[in-house]
């Protein structure tokens, strides 16, 4: 019976000390992602005569002529317990290319911009959402369906890589 | 006598205090223009008299504010029930260069089958924006595999069934409140 809870003593200080490295010592873990989804986007076959591939589609890629392909975009909410970090790079394999690109309001004119990073504050929480940052998924090669599960592969530059799901929602 | 008419027809039509959105005061006739459809049809605005329009200038390649807008105006016409029918939607694409008519139909009946998408050129559109306030700007971005941005306007026109223009949406407006206004412009009548 003593021996029993001393056990649970010394799981209990281990536990502690475990939190207490937690904190003062941020590793990957200190990054939360919650809240992450992703935008529907239909794609109505009947009519989808311009969304295919072709190598004219693909030159709009290179800032050419073309016509414009389906996109979409991730949103989420990134916590972080530790040191200041930056969100570098987002992948997925729905779409041809992913960026981090922002949307300011200037006026009542919209600006989309791609960006380097999102900075991700010390103890802080950012927030990608619709009119702000987020994941901009260009080209996409599928319908994105209520209820699918986009992966997404973020990395943060000092916490490392990190897999997410984002499931996808009609709004 | 026609300044008359529409001087009568702004009095009775000027100020409702239950529109919630931007409202525009003095209403005055929605600048009128023709342009092809998604399916490469002749749409005059004009036309459409008798409903209530909702007029946006957007690109399919926008990645959100435009989206959200267009959902938000399917949602709309769905919660109206019957009287959705009497809301008309009409998208212009401020990037006529990517935006083909076929990119237009996909992308504008994905969000609503009833919704028009237009497309002119660069000069059409120039001059519709123009009459409306509104801005669209191509800005190249070298880093992005987008090629370019259009940097543009994000609100929506309400055109009431007479053919007025009676308010400017700005975006972030709640879908509630957009449906609020759709309602009480449907009651005014023509």
């Amino acid at each position: 019976m003593k021996s029993k809870i001393i056990l649970i003593g010394i799981a209990c200080a281990l536990w502690l000390s475990a939190c207490a490295t937690g904190t003062t010592q941020p590793t990957g873990a200190s990054i939360q992602i919650t809240d992450a989804w992703t935008r529907a986007v239909e794609m109505n076959t009947e009519a989808m005569g311009g969304m295919n591939p072709t190598p004219d589609a693909m030159s709009s890629h290179a800032g050419g002529m073309g016509s414009a392909k389906a996109n979409s975009a991730s949103y989420m909410k990134i916590t972080n317990g530790g040191a200041a970090d930056k969100l570098m790079k987002a992948e997925s394999d729905v779409a041809e290319t992913v960026e981090l690109h922002n949307v300011t309001m200037q006026d009542g004119v919209m600006q989309m911009r791609p960006v380097e990073f999102i900075e991700v504050p010390a103890n802080g929480v950012v927030e990608l959402k619709p009119g702000g940052y987020h994941v901009m998924l260009l080209g996409l090669k599928q319908a994105l369906k209520a209820g699918d599960q986009v992966k997404i592969k973020l990395t943060f530059e000092k916490a490392g890589a990190q897999e997410i799901t984002a499931p996808v929602r009609a709004q | 006598m026609l300044l008359l008419c529409t001087s009568i027809a702004t009095c009775s039509r000027g100020h409702n205090s239950n529109l919630r959105g931007g409202v525009i005061e003095p209403p005055r006739l929605a600048a009128d223009f023709t342009l092809p459809d998604q399916d490469g049809n002749a749409f005059t605005l004009s036309s459409t008299r008798g409903q209530l329009t909702l007029l946006y200038f957007g690109y399919t390649s926008c990645p959100d504010v435009c989206p959200m807008t267009l959902v938000d105006l399917a949602a709309v016409r769905k919660e109206l029930g019957a009287a959705g029918k009497d809301v008309r939607v009409v998208f212009v694409t401020v990037d006529p260069e990517r935006d083909t008519q076929e990119v237009l139909k996909r992308y504008v009946t994905a969000f609503d089958p009833s919704f028009m998408g237009l497309r002119g050129t660069p000069e059409e559109l120039n001059n519709i924006l123009r009459a409306y306030g509104a801005k669209a700007k191509k800005t190249n971005l070298p880093n992005s595999a987008l090629g370019y941005a259009m940097d543009h306007s994000a609100f929506i026109y309400v055109i009431d069934r007479a053919g007025y223009l009676r308010e400017q949406i700005p975006f972030g407006a709640e879908r509630q409140d957009i449906l609020s206004d759709v309602k009480v412009l449907l009651i005014e009548g023509v």
